[in-house]
C-alpha cells in the first residue's frame, strides 16, 4: 500500500525543501525514484516545488559601497582594540605616523593576495629594461622617500632600496637591503611586493617593517596595519599571513618562519629616533650603534665584550649620552674621535 | 559533480540561495572557497583574519536583506551589522564550533536589531504587527520564465497568497522554505518556548497557503 502525499506533506519536509533549493546528484536521484514509486503524488510534489521556487524575499539590495564601508569600519575598530595600550597611546600623539598608516588600512585584498600569490614569482623579471632607481641611506642617516605609486618608505640607516622607474604601472616590486618601514598606498589591482634578503612580503594597503640586518637579531617582518603575506626566499614552503601587531621571524638555521607578537616601539621605534636594546649582547649593541650614529667602534680589551645583556631605550639621544649610560653598567671609558669610538675597560 | 549535459536544471540551481555572495566569491578566488562552515569557522576561531573577512563578504548581502525585514532604518541596520561582526571577533576565544554560520549570524543580527530598536524606544511589537511590513515576497525572476499570460497570473497568485499570511507566518516560512533552518533553529530564532509551538505556527502557515492556492494548477517549471 502506498500512501498518497499532498502538497502540505512535501512543504513540511525539510529534505524535500533542501532538494528544491540545493539539488545534488544524490537527492535528485532519490526524488526521481520517489515520484516514480508514487505516481499519485506527482502533481502535489510538483506543486510544492513550484510554490517554493516562485518566491523570494522582498527587499532592496544594499546601496553601492555600503558593504565595503562597513567592513573598513569593522577592521579599523578591531585593529584599535587588538593592538593594545602601547599602540593606542602612541596613536594619540600629534603627528603620529601610524595614525596616518591606520587611515590607509584596507583589508579586502586578502583573498586577492592569496590569488596573486601563485603567480607573482614569475613576475620578478617584468620590464627588466626599465630604468632602476636607488635610494640609499648611509650609516647614521635615516631617509624618508616617496615611491612613484604614492607609497612612503622610511629607510633606516645603512639601507638601500631599489625600484623600477615604471613601478606605478604594473606590479609594484621593490628590493630592499637593510631595514625599512613601508606605508603602502592601497591599490588592490597592483600588489606591492618587497624582496628583502630572505624575505618576500606582499601587501595591498598596509604598513609594515622589514628588517634584514643579521648583526642585530633575527630578520623580521612586523605588521602595523592591514595584512601582508610573508614568504621566505630560502625556504619556499614557508609562508605566513600576519595580523596587525604580529611579526614573522625567521630562524637562522632552519629558515622556519615563526609568528610573534611585538611591541611597536621595539620594531619601528627607530623611525621616531627611539634606540632600543633588548637583551642585547656586545656585538648587537656595537652593530646597532655603528649604524645608528655612523661610527666605527673599536675595543681595546677583548674582555670588555664578554657577557653583555643590555636593556635600554634612548629617545633622540646623542652617542655620547648613550655611551655614558652604557659605560656605568659595563665599566668602560670611551673616546670619540670623528667617526671612531674607542672603548677601554676599567679595572675595578 | 560530473558535467551535467543530461541534467542542466540541477546544476543551474546550485548557488541560488547564496545569491550575490556566491558571485562575489567567484570573482575573488579564495583558499576558503572549498571549506565547509565548520572548517571556515574553526579557521576564524584560530585567529585567521582572512577567514573572518571571508565570512563577512560571504554573508553580508543576506544579513542586510534579513535585517531589512525588521527595520527600514538603514543607519540602524548598518550599525547593527557592524556591531555584530565586531562582537563576533571579540568573542572569538569563547566561541565553540558551529555547523551553520548563517544561523549564528541571523540570530545575532536579529537580537542586535531588536535591542537597538528598544534602545530607540520603538515599539517592536507594534512594528511587527503592521500588515505588509517585513517578510514580504516577490517573484524570483531567476527561477521563473514567464512566457504565457496564465503563468503570470499563477505566479502573481502565489506571491499574493504568501503575502496575505500574518507577519509571523511569513517569517517562519522564510526560515523553512528559503533558509532551510531546522525546527530547533527556528524555535530559537523566533523565541518560541517549545518545539511544538514552532511546529504549530509552521503548520498553520502551510495550511493557509495551501487553502489559498487550492484551486490553482501550476506546472510552469520544467521537470527535473
Amino acid at each position: 500500500m502506498r500512501r498518497k502525499y499532498d502538497v502540505e506533506d512535501f512543504l513540511k519536509d525539510p529534505e524535500f525543501i533542501k532538494w528544491v533549493r540545493y539539488p545534488d546528484k544524490e537527492s535528485s536521484e532519490f526524488w526521481n525514484s520517489f515520484v516514480n514509486g508514487h505516481p499519485d503524488s506527482r502533481a502535489a510534489m510538483l506543486k510544492a516545488r513550484e510554490l517554493i521556487k516562485t518566491l523570494k524575499l522582498s527587499g532592496d539590495r544594499p546601496p553601492a559601497g555600503v558593504k565595503q564601508h562597513i567592513l573598513e569600519n569593522i577592521v579599523h575598530k578591531i585593529n584599535e582594540n587588538e593592538l593594545g595600550a602601547a599602540f593606542q597611546e602612541r596613536q594619540k600623539r600629534k603627528h603620529s605616523w601610524w595614525r596616518v598608516a591606520a587611515a590607509v588600512v584596507l583589508l579586502t585584498g586578502v583573498t586577492y593576495a592569496f590569488y596573486q600569490y601563485s603567480g607573482w614569482r614569475n613576475q620578478d623579471n617584468i620590464d627588466t629594461e626599465a630604468k632602476a632607481f636607488i635610494r640609499e641611506s648611509p650609516p647614521g642617516i635615516k631617509v624618508q622617500t616617496r615611491l612613484p605609486d604614492g607609497s612612503t618608505v622610511w629607510l633606516n640607516a645603512e639601507s638601500k632600496l631599489v625600484y623600477k622607474e615604471n613601478m606605478a604601472d604594473s606590479i609594484r616590486l621593490v628590493t630592499l637591503l637593510g631595514e625599512a618601514l613601508f606605508e603602502v598606498k592601497h591599490d588592490p589591482s597592483r600588489p606591492f611586493i618587497v624582496k628583502a634578503g630572505v624575505w618576500s612580503v606582499q601587501a595591498l594597503g598596509t604598513s609594515f617593517n622589514v628588517r634584514t640586518f643579521k648583526t642585530e637579531s633575527n630578520p623580521a617582518v612586523a605588521l602595523l596595519t592591514g595584512e601582508v603575506l610573508v614568504s621566505s626566499l630560502i625556504n619556499k614552503d614557508a609562508v605566513l599571513q600576519l595580523l596587525p601587531g604580529e611579526k614573522a621571524v625567521m630562524h637562522d638555521k632552519t629558515h622556519h618562519l615563526v609568528k610573534q607578537v611585538f611591541d611597536p616601539v621595539h620594531e619601528v621605534g627607530w623611525k621616531d629616533g627611539i634606540l632600543i636594546f633588548d637583551h642585547a649582547n656586545f656585538d648587537q649593541v656595537k652593530a646597532k650603534l655603528e649604524r645608528w650614529y655612523g661610527v666605527r667602534i673599536q675595543v681595546r680589551d677583548e674582555q670588555l665584550a664578554m657577557n653583555w645583556d643590555i636593556d635600554g631605550r634612548y629617545h633622540n639621544q646623542s652617542l655620547e649620552r648613550v655611551l655614558k649610560h652604557l659605560s656605568y653598567a659595563k665599566a668602560f671609558e670611551f673616546e670619540i674621535k670623528n667617526n671612531e669610538v674607542f672603548l677601554t675597560k676599567i679595572n675595578r | 559533480m560530473a558535467p551535467s549535459t543530461d541534467k542542466p536544471h540541477i546544476t543551474g540551481d546550485d548557488h541560488k540561495l547564496s545569491g550575490s555572495s556566491a558571485v562575489f566569491a567567484a570573482t575573488q578566488p579564495s583558499q576558503f572557497d572549498s571549506f565547509n562552515d565548520q572548517e571556515l569557522w574553526n579557521e576564524f576561531i584560530r585567529g585567521s583574519r582572512s577567514a573572518f573577512i571571508y565570512i563577512y563578504n560571504q554573508y553580508f548581502d543576506q544579513l542586510y536583506l534579513y535585517g531589512l525585514q525588521f527595520t527600514q532604518d538603514m543607519d540602524l541596520l548598518k550599525d547593527c551589522i557592524q556591531d555584530v561582526f565586531i562582537r563576533l571577533n571579540e568573542s572569538r576565544n569563547r566561541l565553540s564550533g558551529t555547523s551553520s554560520i548563517k544561523y549564528y549570524l541571523y540570530k545575532s543580527i536579529k537580537r542586535e536589531i531588536i535591542h537597538a530598536m528598544k534602545r530607540q524606544k520603538q515599539a517592536v511589537r507594534k512594528l511587527e504587527s503592521i500588515k505588509g511590513r517585513g517578510f514580504e515576497y516577490e517573484i524570483s525572476a531567476e527561477e521563473i520564465l514567464i512566457n504565457r499570460q496564465e503563468n503570470e497570473d499563477t505566479v502573481n497568485a502565489i506571491r499574493d497568497a504568501a503575502n496575505s499570511l500574518l507577519h509571523r507566518q511569513r517569517e517562519i516560512i522564510f526560515y523553512h522554505f528559503f533558509e532551510g533552518f531546522s525546527i530547533k533553529q527556528i524555535q530559537e530564532l523566533m523565541g518560541f518556548n517549545s518545539i511544538q509551538a514552532t511546529h504549530n505556527l509552521l503548520n498553520r502557515a502551510i495550511k493557509k497557503l495551501r487553502e489559498i492556492l487550492g484551486f490553482i494548477t501550476l506546472f510552469f517549471l520544467a521537470w527535473i
